[in-house]
């Protein structure tokens, strides 16, 4: 049955009644202009739904949750899910999004707490926001099956007074990796009952916990084991992930023992229509496309106006702004302002809330989000969902494309390229996003620039006695560690004991991220009452783009101009104005080697690694017209350089080698820029991290190295460092050996993003041809 | 992992300053054989207890022994109304000074969290009337359990605790030591926090309540070449890595202090709630601020009175007689008013004189007095003024505004 609404909408003095997808559908493929930008229509067929009986040893409580929300028998993989945990098997459920997937683990919780009146649960998110999503939904669910426990979302918002009642009394806790390394293992002695009485563990989300932040979590899971272990409990995992390419090596590598995987999805779900949109050329002479975003928004337009309910997703806040500007005006005539939302990180939790139940309940018939939405808050049902711009990987797409769909009727998504090279190749080549693989998540918990800090941790938390193991360590080796610690004068060995004994608390010099989660608030100030009036929060790093003086932040479409930007105390102030631009900052990084520690040959260049200085730099603004986007002016910034002291590797070439190679430096150097793309990626593989963990910068002819050569850097993303370079470095001769094969071996023909990344306009010799020559030189003995 | 490649790889990481493991475990040994011979240059010895062996420093202070000015035996005056007020806490009306014990621990950080060491555990009762003190040092880390059996013994023996800031630092911390010593943690016991109590009492006159502060400008004992808080965790680390042991004997002395110094301290709060001694205004204040929350008017009352031409004082008293006798409210804020800079007391005044005393004249006059005090903001004072002036009768002059 389609979906039918019954919604009436005003147009022109006569009644219009919304014919839904297939309407869409039907004026799209009528319609040359769109019909001829479509590189891709591919229909994957509806499914339905697999169920299966829970077995005779589940008690009333399971059935009682599913009772009470019309659920006669869970889907399959619920409930092999929920046997399986029940059996106290460690699990982990990697099914596509919107499948459902928190009942996987909420129906073996109330089962567990229901059972036994001292049995508790630790439930970590993420990110915070998450975690306060489901709080509501699992206190409903333990209500609904008649279980009496304090649910407590644990952060670093909680009240003190409450903090009190959850160490004491709440049976769910609810929080985030960062408040459990720091706030709750380094005290497990008050929460002595938690961990006592820990029956089950749920990690929702793990996809996100990939290469070094995943690496930390590993070690956080590994003080987890010894202190639950300590308080006489041993709880059952279970996992939850968006579809990744190994959700149960990857789980298994997280908790360092064998994980039982879920990976067959029974939920139904309607016909899946796919499109790849490519803008319309508007001018042939410059090969330009119409704007990206302007292209979706008129998708979604059409959308909304037959009453699909659909989901606009951007790469930035900015373009959320800028996408819902644009969607309420032209919509304006045809429905109201509310049916269009803004979703995004900087919104209010309460005004989020208010959104998410919006959408539930069909209020909300669009909404544009950052990938703020990607993860698991429910939204209900959409229809449509419209990307706007490649989101960097396959997992990444089809998460946000799981957005959309319903159990029965048909769903579609769309999405358009934008005029970033890797979307200019895809749109030539569309088939490789039905083909590809999605990527695998990979983590290295025992590097020792991770694993020691943690190391440190533990033994603060609980002193090691005699043929203790860490993690996978053998008992000799974590002695050795242990010594090594002693040596730094930070555990004394007392009785055959190690015991932590220095004046610190190890964890607050541990940050699980990369980047301070700090946020700042941005506060409007009305110039006439001085009244002020809290508007939303952006993360430490977003508000040197968006909120520095002068910037135009906007906010549910609403445009108001920083006043001023108070850094050190973390708040800007901003007033309400009506200009008719939008400010866009402009960044550059730049890398500076400080120190070498070790350097060699690469073939015929050179190669290094050391303590490197990465800047980030907003350099000034531009202001942009809305609409047209035309440049109308620019700005200067002041805010202090972003800094970050690490290691790289570095590899440098002459640039006499243009010469011998006949061909300009221009092309040498672009040679290289997709070079240092397939050295990224086969860095990421052998480091077992995430593409974002590394980041790469080219210097040609820079400060250090002098005009006649290019330098090409692959620094650890980390502040200090995390030991992904000096590996690197040790085995330079295998990584570019690697690298040459992935480019040889790739079937494209001038460079492709799976190799030396896409390039627009092939030149000759390809960037992918010059990159060869350049690995071929570089590993020549 | 191989072993080899560890240790190799380790020292990448950060070459630690002792280098192998062999010199380590040897340097180790030497340390604790220091240790071993140099405990003799710290006060006490090591004893046989139930438990095992234990370094401990037993002292006895005689009755008549006198901390600055006051001597300790008045702590054993101390009534259980009176601390259970001070505390605000009824659990403390059982309160017996002969059978409580003075709580106060050296630790290896101020931190806090499961990886904070008590090295130093200091406990005094009374014993016939003398104050006996008891420090249990631990010579390594693997003699915390023999301690904690010891205290908990101490423990089990009184019926109350008293600590200075132990409710939220000794105390947790000693909960969380017996948890991981795996021993049962020792029932808790009515806590009598000194610094909640004296901060109640003192915070008008010092800004700092800490022990020392209330030590010098309290007790009237001035420590000589005692050893910071800050420093101590850092000493007994150095103790732990060289075995020289003579630094630390002036953080023993430092934990006796703190514990005679809380012995004292309860005798001068008690003596400064049954008003044996004169005490300063601010204080007798604080003190009927304290027994009106402690539901105890009558006292309140009494200090009140005793705070004599205190203008807060005399204020918290019309307050109190208002509902009964405004006329008296009244003369006790005449009285305030020329002594109260802030001009609340005029602004109490006028409010009186106002809606009880239906005096609008007399109220606007002394209205006028608290806005040039600047006792209100601005608007609520012109609001004020514009009520009173109507009720005379009379527009107010622009110039008043």
């Amino acid at each position: 049955m389609p979906h039918v609404r019954t919604v009436l909408v005003m147009r022109s003095d006569v009644l219009w009644r919304p014919g839904g997808l297939e309407a869409v559908l039907r004026r799209w493929n009528k319609r040359g202009e769109v019909r001829s930008c479509l590189a891709a229509d591919h229909v994957a067929p509806a499914r339905s739904a697999r169920t299966a009986a829970l077995g005779p040893e589940a008690a009333a409580f399971a059935r009682r949750v599913l009772a009470a929300r019309g659920i006669e028998e869970p889907y399959s993989h619920q409930t092999l899910a929920y046997s399986l945990a029940n059996a106290g098997k460690d699990v982990v459920v990697a099914t596509p999004t919107a499948s459902g997937k928190s009942m996987a683990y909420v129906l073996p919780l109330v089962e567990r707490l229901g059972a036994d009146p001292q049995a508790r649960a630790l439930l970590l998110f993420p990110t915070k926001a998450l975690a306060r999503d489901q709080e509501e939904s699992i206190r409903r669910s333990l209500a609904d099956a008649g279980v009496a426990a304090g649910t407590i979302t644990y952060d670093g918002d909680t009240p003190g007074a409450v903090r009190r009642t959850s160490r004491e009394q709440a049976r769910v806790i609810l929080t985030n990796p960062d408040m459990l390394h720091s706030g709750i293992l380094p005290h497990h002695a008050a929460w002595a009952r938690l961990f006592a009485g820990l029956c089950l563990v749920v990690i929702d989300e793990l996809h996100v916990y990939r290469g070094v932040f995943g690496s930390h979590l590993a070690n956080v899971l590994r003080r987890l084991d010894r202190v639950t272990a300590f308080h006489g409990s041993r709880p059952t995992y279970v996992l939850t992930s968006a579809t990744i390419a190994n959700p149960a090596e990857h789980a298994s590598r997280l908790l360092g023992r064998p994980v039982e995987p879920v990976t067959e999805s029974g939920a139904a779900h309607g016909p899946r229509r796919f499109f790849l949109y490519d803008p319309p050329v508007v001018n042939a002479e410059l090969g330009l496309r119409a704007s990206c975003l302007k292209s979706a928004v008129r998708l979604v337009v059409d959308l909304v106006r037959e009453d699909v309910a659909t989901i606009l997703f951007v790469s930035s806040r900015r373009e959320v702004e800028l996408g819902l500007r644009y969607l309420r005006s032209r919509l304006a005539k045809h429905v109201s302002k509310d049916v269009v939302a803004g979703y995004r990180g900087g919104y209010l939790p309460s005004e989020r809330r208010e959104i998410e139940k919006g959408l539930r309940e069909g209020r909300i018939r669009a909404v544009v989000s950052t990938s703020a939405l990607e993860l698991g808050i429910d939204v209900g049902e959409l229809d449509a969902c419209v990307c706007a711009g490649y989101p960097g990987t396959i997992s990444g797409l089809w998460q946000r494309s799981g957005r959309a769909g319903r159990r029965l009727g048909p769903s579609v998504t769309v999405l358009v390229a934008s005029s970033a090279p890797v979307d200019r190749w895809l749109a030539r080549n569309p088939e490789f996003l039905l083909g590809a693989p999605v990527e695998e998540a990979r983590i290295d918990p025992d590097n020792l620039e991770i694993l020691v800090p943690h190391l440190k941790c533990a033994a603060f938390e609980l002193a090691f006695a005699p043929g203790d193991r860490y993690g996978s360590m053998t008992a000799a080796d974590t002695a050795e560690a242990l010594g090594y610690l002693e040596g730094h004068g930070v555990v004394h060995a007392s009785g055959g004991r190690f015991h932590w004994i220095a004046d610190a608390y190890p964890a607050t010099h541990v940050s699980l991220r990369s980047v301070g989660w700090d946020n700042v608030v941005v506060i409007e100030k009305n110039e006439e009452t001085d009244e002020q009036t809290l508007l939303g929060e952006i993360d430490f790093h977003g508000a040197h783009t968006m909120l520095h003086e002068q910037a135009i932040y906007q906010h549910d479409a609403r445009t108001f101009e920083v006043v001023r930007l108070d850094l050190p105390n973390k708040k800007a102030f901003v007033r309400a104005v009506a200009p008719d631009y939008y400010t866009t900052a402009m960044t550059a990084t730049k890398v500076l080697a400080l120190r070498v520690s070790e350097e060699g040959s690469a073939g015929g260049g050179r190669a290094a690694w050391g303590d490197v200085r990465v800047t980030d730099k907003v350099t000034g603004y531009k202001k942009l017209k809305f609409e047209t986007h035309e440049n109308v002016g620019y700005g200067d910034v002041h805010l202090p350089d972003r800094e970050m002291l690490t290691t790289a590797l570095w590899i440098e070439i002459d640039a006499a080698e243009a010469e011998a190679m006949k061909v300009a430096r221009a092309t040498l150097a672009d040679g290289l820029r997709g070079l240092s793309q397939a050295l990224h990626t086969v860095a990421c593989l052998e480091r077992m991290c995430d593409p974002r963990d590394l980041g790469t910068a080219l210097e040609d002819g820079g400060a250090e190295t002098g005009p006649e050569r290019l330098r090409l850097y692959v620094y650890d993303a980390y502040p200090g460092g995390i030991g992904l370079s000096a590996p690197l470095f040790a085995s330079r001769g295998r990584t570019l050996d690697r690298a040459a094969g992935l480019v040889r071996s790739c079937t494209c023909e001038a460079g492709c993003p799976g190799c030396v990344g896409p390039v627009d306009v092939p030149s000759v010799p390809s960037r992918k041809e010059i990159a060869l020559q350049l690995l071929g030189r570089l590993r020549a003995s | 992992m191989m072993l080899a490649s560890l240790r190799e790889r380790l020292g990448r990481l950060a070459p630690p300053p002792i280098a192998t493991r062999s010199l380590r475990s040897s340097l180790r040994e030497r340390a604790r054989l220091a240790a071993e011979h140099n405990l003799c240059d710290l006060p006490g010895s090591v004893v046989d207890t139930p438990d095992g062996r234990l370094f401990v420093r037993r002292r006895e202070y005689p009755r008549s022994h006198r901390h600055g000015m006051t001597s300790v035996d008045s702590a054993l005056r101390a009534t259980g109304a009176a601390v259970a007020a001070l505390a605000l806490d009824p659990t403390l009306r059982g309160f017996d000074p002969a059978r409580a014990l003075f709580l106060d621990t050296e630790t290896t950080g101020l931190a806090g969290g499961t990886g904070t060491l008590p090295f130093l555990l200091g406990a005094a009762w009374f014993e016939d009337g003398a104050v006996v003190s008891e420090q249990a040092f631990l010579r390594e880390p693997c003699d915390e359990p023999v301690a904690l059996c010891n205290l908990a013994r101490r423990i089990a023996s009184a019926t109350h605790l008293v600590t200075f800031n132990g409710k939220s630092f000794d105390w947790p911390l000693l909960r969380t030591r017996f948890v991981l010593a795996r021993l049962p943690p020792p029932a808790p016991r009515p806590h009598l926090d000194l610094l909640h109590a004296a901060r109640r009492v003192y915070k008008r006159r010092l800004r700092d309540c800490r022990l020392t502060a209330l030590e010098s400008e309290v007790l009237g004992f001035v420590r000589e070449g005692d050893v910071p808080g800050s420093m101590i965790p850092a000493l007994y680390l150095d103790f732990l890595a060289s075995g020289v042991a003579e630094p630390l004997a002036g953080v023993f002395e430092h934990n006796a202090h703190d514990l005679v110094a809380m012995v004292a301290l309860l005798g001068d709060l008690h003596a400064a709630w049954s008003r044996e001694t004169d005490r300063p205004a601010d204080d007798l204040f604080a003190m009927a601020q304290v027994a009106l929350r402690a539901h105890d008017p009558a006292s309140a009352e009494a200090f009140l009175h005793a705070a004599g031409d205190h203008p807060e004082a005399l204020r918290l008293r019309a307050h109190l007689c208002r509902p009964a006798d405004p006329a008296g409210a009244r003369t006790l804020l005449e009285r305030a008013a020329p002594l109260d800079a802030t001009g609340a007391a005029s602004l109490d005044l006028a409010k009186l004189l106002e809606h009880r005393l239906r005096d609008p004249a007399a109220a606007r006059l002394h209205a006028r007095e608290a806005a040039r005090a600047g006792a209100e903001d601005p608007e609520a004072a012109a609001r004020r003024e514009a009520r009173l002036s109507a009720r005379i009768g009379r527009r107010v002059p622009p110039s008043v505004l």
